[in-house]
């Protein structure tokens, strides 16, 4: 059905619709994924046991996409890492640094005001 | 059981290679405990086939471990480098084309089928290189621009009143003047570098002609040339990219116009470069008395000297309205910003 005359985007398909929707929210996943995976390293944990809890949680997040994003995390100072090598396998553990605790804590106060404000652009007639 | 660790090896393998040695290592152990996390204790090759797949493209993986993305130009100079590209591109296919056609009607190919043959290939082969240099060019001023210095100038701290004037009228340098300048640079050059007897003389004598310069003299030189040529086709992209006048440009300008005249006082201010047969030559071959003359002996002999002049004539004509009108306009724009 690509006939469909078209005249500045007054007709759109719906696959063309759910394609941008698609698009705009892995935007906003995109921007949140930090914040979501510095929630969750408080204590030490190692890249596939935060998938799995991630994806508990509702949030699936791609192994290919968490594990670069904890090394880039790490060489911004916010992770610290350390080998364990005595079990099975050779695990890299992820937990937060000194730094790594304020910045989280600023990025929530940063969301819960961002979150507020963007519930009453949403919610609120015009 | 192997067929899948070879997968795995193979898969690591060609995320790794793409990574910084420093980094390999730590990335591979990391990997492979991964896909072998991912597996939960399957180990059939369809299962690993599956883990792979959700991994995604090794290119792609890499590029997410190596974070920034990697540009030979990027998009901040891609455009300037374009609009180069272009004109300079026309300019070597037109240059090359009024090149040939000279040859060809200078000396009649004795195939036409044969002519046009080596004529796309003379065309394409400098095409080729003009893209190299360029491209070259363009990845070492991205380089550049890398460092911390031009960063500091150009990306922090922008402010609108950094915006150049929008020329007004005679500001303008109109985009036409450089072009043209740029294609006669390129016929000029092929020629002498390619076939430099035809400056000389012909009267339907064969080619190659009587030449004015002494070939084996100018080949030494050669390199000296280029870099005349190259300071004058620099001086032409200064113009286009800037595109209006300025005490920056009128700088630049004077400093390239001052190379070209040492180098064209090295070159064709020395004697030797001239055919010093020329006159003998010509004597011989169209037996004019007047050749063998001595006032024919004192104008041949004037010949480097009168080039020189009327060299520096142009070029210091050129660099005095540039800076002129550089000066002019940059004043001009200070005083009505206030």
């Amino acid at each position: 059905m690509y006939g469909i005359q078209y005249n500045g985007g007054e007709v759109m398909e719906l696959d063309e619709m759910k394609d941008i929707v698609t698009g705009m929210e892995q935007e906003l996943r995109r921007g949140t994924m930090t914040l979501c995976v510095l929630s969750r390293l408080k204590t030490p944990k190692y890249g596939y046991a935060l998938v799995e809890e991630l994806a508990a949680g509702g949030l699936s997040i791609e192994p290919g996409t968490l594990y670069p994003l904890l090394r880039r995390l790490e060489t911004q100072g916010l992770l610290k890492s350390e080998w364990e090598t005595s079990g099975a396998k050779p695990r890299k553990y992820y937990v937060r640094s000194a730094q790594g605790e304020t910045v989280y804590g600023l990025l929530c106060g940063e969301w819960d005001a961002m979150t507020q404000v963007i519930d009453k652009l949403i919610h609120e007639e015009e | 059981m192997n067929k899948a660790k070879e997968l795995i090896d193979k898969y690591v393998y060609d995320v790794t290679r793409r990574l910084p040695q420093a980094q390999r290592g730590d990335i591979e152990k990391e990997l492979r405990t991964l896909i072998d996390d991912m597996l939960g204790g399957r180990e059939e090759v369809k299962d690993v086939t599956l883990v792979l797949i959700e991994l995604g493209r090794p290119s792609e993986l890499a590029a997410k471990y190596r974070g920034s993305k990697r540009y030979l130009i990027s998009p901040q100079i891609y455009g300037t480098y374009e609009m180069l590209l272009k004109i300079v591109l026309a300019a070597v296919a037109f240059g090359m084309l009024v090149a040939n056609a000279i040859i060809n009607i200078t000396a009649p190919p004795e195939s036409v089928l044969l002519a046009v043959a080596k004529a796309f290939g003379m065309t394409v082969m400098a095409l080729i290189q003009a893209f190299a240099i360029i491209t070259f060019i363009f990845a070492v001023v991205e380089r550049l621009g890398k460092s911390e210095a031009w960063k500091n100038e150009h990306d922090n701290d922008w402010h609108p009143r950094d915006l150049p004037e929008v020329p007004i009228g005679s500001a303008e340098i109109k985009k036409g003047e450089p072009i043209v300048s740029l294609v006669f640079s390129a016929i000029f050059l092929v020629i002498i570098v390619t076939m430099p007897w035809l400056f000389g003389v012909g009267l339907g004598l064969p080619a190659p002609w009587i030449p004015v310069f002494n070939l084996d003299v100018l080949r030494s030189v050669i390199g000296l040339i280029v870099l005349l040529f190259g300071a004058g086709v620099l001086k032409e992209v200064l113009r286009l990219v800037i595109g209006r006048y300025t005490i920056k440009l009128a700088i630049s300008v004077a400093v390239l116009n001052i190379l070209s005249l040492v180098l064209v006082i090295t070159v064709f201010g020395n004697p030797a470069v001239w055919n010093a047969q020329f006159l003998t030559d010509l004597y011989a071959a169209t037996g004019a008395e007047w050749f063998a003359g001595d006032t024919a002996a004192v104008i041949w002999a004037f010949v480097p000297t009168v080039i020189v002049i009327l060299s520096a004539i142009g070029l210091v004509t050129e660099t005095a309205t540039t800076l002129y009108r550089g000066i002019r306009h940059d004043i001009k724009s200070v005083d009505e910003a206030g």
